[in-house]
């Protein structure tokens, strides 16, 4: 069959078909994309800091506020009752 | 081999940009092994891209001490083809590209039934036969490549491309005039 030169024409085809597409420009760009990805995360607060995550730390930092201003008005009662 | 080392040095040491030339270097034979299993042109070169992303991703793993590059990228390929190829036939000789050197002998009528029934043939094939096949006789891969690609032994490589050959030369035999 390899002597056929229908097969060795269509084989020849096959061989010489390459869909043109600009795969690099393509590739290229998705990767970035994905590059990009953890930043675009970070901006929304999930950068780690000492192992902890920005958004835990917000948390901490919104909790320790509380318990200060606590602290502040119960040292407030407690001087006024003095 | 050297430069394709060269290059994928680079890339892990953090100059993402030089995985342009490794593309570059590789697109045709990646989107030429894809396109001579997926029918459709738009799925094969997001096939095509996706090896590519896949090969950015996994890169660290390249072992040039095991594998050529092209090697390493078509067992990739191999993979993600495979499930697009359950679906969809390979496509058809008339809608490839066509040569312009006025060479073809076959030209006409009987080319088209000719290049018809070879690709309706080779849409038949089991998806392993299909891909020895296109990777031994279109790719020109040794049988030694697409054993390690394929994960099995040369012998069952050379017996697919031998059964898949004489699925072909049957249809060959059955055009009209067939010389077979």
């Amino acid at each position: 069959m390899n002597e056929d030169p229908r097969y060795l024409a269509w084989i020849r085809r096959r061989r010489s078909a390459r869909p043109a597409g600009p795969l690099a420009d393509a590739v290229m760009r998705r990767i970035r994309l994905a590059a990009r990805k953890p930043a675009r995360v970070r901006l929304r607060g999930e950068r780690v800091i000492s192992g902890i995550s920005t958004r835990l730390w917000a948390k901490a930092g919104v909790v320790a506020a509380a318990a200060a201003v606590a602290a502040i008005r119960v040292l407030s009662i407690a001087a006024s009752l003095h | 081999m050297g430069e394709d080392m060269a290059i994928v040095r680079q890339v892990l040491g953090g100059d993402v940009d030089a995985f342009r030339a490794l593309v570059e270097r590789h697109q045709a034979g990646v989107l030429g092994f894809v396109g001579n299993m997926i029918a459709d042109r738009h799925a094969c070169e997001d096939v095509a891209q996706d090896v590519f992303v896949t090969a950015f991703r996994k890169l660290a793993s390249f072992d040039p001490a095991r594998s050529r590059f092209r090697t390493w990228l078509l067992v990739i390929a191999r993979s993600r083809a495979v499930n697009a190829i359950k679906k969809k036939a390979p496509a058809s000789v008339a809608a490839l590209p066509e040569r312009t050197d006025g060479r073809d002998p076959s030209d006409g009528a009987m080319w088209r039934e000719v290049g018809e029934r070879l690709d309706a043939a080779l849409a038949d094939l089991p998806v392993r036969q299909r891909l020895a096949f296109v990777l031994a006789e279109i790719e020109q891969l040794s049988h030694a490549e697409i054993a390690q690609i394929e994960g099995a032994k040369i012998g069952t490589i050379k017996s697919r491309v031998s059964r898949a050959k004489a699925a072909l030369r049957q249809a060959l035999k059955d055009v009209v005039g067939g010389e077979s």
